[in-house]
């Protein structure tokens, strides 16, 4: 409808689309998971393989969103930055795609739910400490 | 005396923690003296002592200007102990009002035979600080397998003597603010009280505005410039160094140059790589802890600040980023890898090592090795050889979001407009 406001979108919403596009049944997840001094806000973990999904969420910020997920390359098997949207264009997701992180799109349906799409896979780049990826798989261990 | 010698290399006071004892003990010859709080405890002070290297003491009286909760403990709501013993030494004004209420320009203006007592207080405090039993000195000679072949073991006589004497000094946002009045009073003070083998070095704690205001910084230098002090301390709040315009930091050039103008000493408290570099334009040398602490903010004090994360000093970008920032950089980028002894023998050419870093100590070391380094270049190099080396690093890096080297740009472009300005 014409002049109808839009509530500002919260950046914990978008977790709930990102849980449907990772579902429960293949993926487990934590969220605001530190490591080396950051918080990686979704952790996933690939309950065959064990391979880990770091996405970093930001509803604008991306310049931001992108520098965090570069540090998560050092612990995740896959890292994707999580936007809304409205607030990306083609030029961002290029430079974004440079340094092989993933782009998750998270946008309004007809239904005004949410939904996440990946729109770019993320590259390997070899950046990953096995280390790392290891005393990470802990919180899937232990924490509930 | 260190401080009022000639040096070929800007000098590096550290700002001594606990937690760094042993790294302060095997890197002696890594940096020429410390920087320490009045404050600082019985145990840390006999340690310093008995490392024989220069110090000067912060008396820090300005905490006394500070909201009264700032002083008390937070557990149990009470004057904490080390303030309680600097009000007890500064006199009854301190003591009365500690943790009840500021103490204000008129406190100390409304009486000057209470100013000169105070301040002849706070002078025979830096005095008696140290003074005490000396014990022997442990060189740890074996100990030397973390730092590189050129260290000097130079290891000094204990000194129960600081270097140089700091009056009474407050914050000021301008010369117009009765802080700055009551500064520059203690100051004058102070030279009246000077004894033989006495050395005042009034304290400027101003703000980073202030630096961009000329007629404040002339005053500045007139007052302070025209009176007998034997050298300065200037203290920016909260100044980073890293992120400072242009103007500011071009602004900290012509005050250290005002100052010095007259062959005295200007020390800054509290600085980084870009004070290293001001030492060709009159800065004699700076505090700064290990890889932390090359800025402070003077209302911060007594903010629950809990643990230093070890930060890892980028030598080509000269500055400290966090770990994990860091092991992203040098795993993409081999050129921005460093060679010294703590980084060989902890990562090498296998980055998956680095995250030892982490390890107690380990950053420290290494950002220690690292400084004397770069002092020790921009001696034997000089500056133009360190401009290009920053440009290199500036091109090379250039649009890149993940490394960020607005800092080199801004110093090189402070310093060359300082430097025509001279020609």
């Amino acid at each position: 409808m014409i002049g109808e406001k839009i509530r500002p979108i919260a950046e914990e919403e978008l977790r709930l689309p990102i849980r449907r596009l990772f579902p429960a049944d293949r993926y487990m997840m934590r969220t605001e998971i530190p490591f080396n001094g950051k918080i990686i806000d979704v952790l996933l973990m690939d309950k065959k393989t064990h391979r880990l999904i770091a996405i970093e969420l930001k509803i604008r910020k991306w310049k931001q969103a992108l520098r965090q997920a570069a540090v998560h390359q050092l612990c995740a098997n896959r890292v994707y930055v999580g936007l809304y949207r409205k607030y990306i264009n083609e030029s961002d997701k290029e430079f974004i795609a440079r340094y092989g992180i993933g782009i998750i799109e998270v946008k309004r349906t007809c239904k005004k739910t949410l939904k996440a799409v990946v729109i770019q896979q993320p590259k390997r780049l070899k950046l990953m400490n096995p280390q790392y990826a290891k005393e990470l798989r802990t919180y899937f261990l232990h924490k509930i | 005396m260190l401080l009022l010698g000639t040096n070929k290399q800007p000098l590096m006071f550290l700002r001594p923690r606990n937690v760094d004892k042993r790294i302060l003990e095997q890197g002696l010859g890594l940096y020429e003296g410390f920087h320490v709080s009045a404050t600082l405890a019985d145990f840390m002070t006999n340690f310093i002592r008995d490392l024989g290297k220069p110090f000067f003491v912060d008396p820090m009286v300005y905490v006394f200007t500070l909201r009264p909760v700032q002083l008390l403990d937070d557990s149990t709501k009470t004057l904490k102990p080390c303030i309680n013993v600097i009000a007890r030494q500064y006199g009854s004004l301190f003591e009365q009002s500690a943790g009840k209420r500021p103490i204000t320009p008129t406190d100390l203006l409304s009486n000057h035979s209470s100013l000169e007592s105070i301040t002849k207080n706070v002078l025979s405090y830096q005095k008696s600080k140290f003074a005490g039993q000396l014990s022997l000195i442990s060189p740890y000679y074996d100990k030397y397998a973390l730092w590189g072949e050129e260290i000097s073991l130079s290891i000094g006589t204990s000194s129960s003597t600081p270097e140089v004497l700091i009056p009474p000094y407050f914050p000021f946002k301008n010369p117009t603010n009765s802080w700055y009045t009551v500064t520059l009073e203690c100051a004058r003070k102070a030279l009246s009280l000077k004894e033989r083998n006495d050395y005042i070095f009034p304290a400027l704690l101003i703000a980073p505005q202030m630096l961009t205001d000329p007629d404040s910084l002339s005053q500045i230098i007139g007052d302070f410039g025209s009176e007998k002090f034997d050298g300065f301390f200037i203290w920016v709040n909260d100044f980073k160094e890293e992120t400072e315009t242009p103007e500011r930091l071009n602004g900290l050039v012509q005050l250290i140059r005002g100052l010095s103008s007259g062959g005295r000493p200007v020390f800054k408290l509290y600085g980084g790589y870009f004070s290293a570099l001001l030492f060709a334009y009159g800065l004699k040398g700076f505090s700064c802890g290990l890889g932390y602490g090359s800025e402070k903010n003077v209302f911060k004090y007594g903010a629950a600040g809990g643990r230093i994360v070890p930060k890892y000093y980028v030598p080509r970008l000269h500055r400290s980023i966090a770990l994990g920032d860091a092991e992203r950089m040098l795993r993409t980028y081999p050129s921005l890898r460093c060679g010294c002894t703590v980084c060989k023998g902890v990562y090498g050419d296998n980055m998956d090592g680095f995250m030892e870093m982490r390890r107690r100590g380990r950053c420290e070391s290494h950002f220690l090795n690292v400084r004397k380094k770069e002092l020790k270049e921009i001696d034997e190099k000089g500056l133009n050889h360190v401009f290009s080396d920053m440009e290199g690093t500036v091109q090379a890096f250039k649009g890149d979001l993940l490394v960020d080297v607005e800092n080199l740009k801004r110093w090189r472009k402070t310093i060359e407009s300082s430097t025509k300005e001279i020609l």
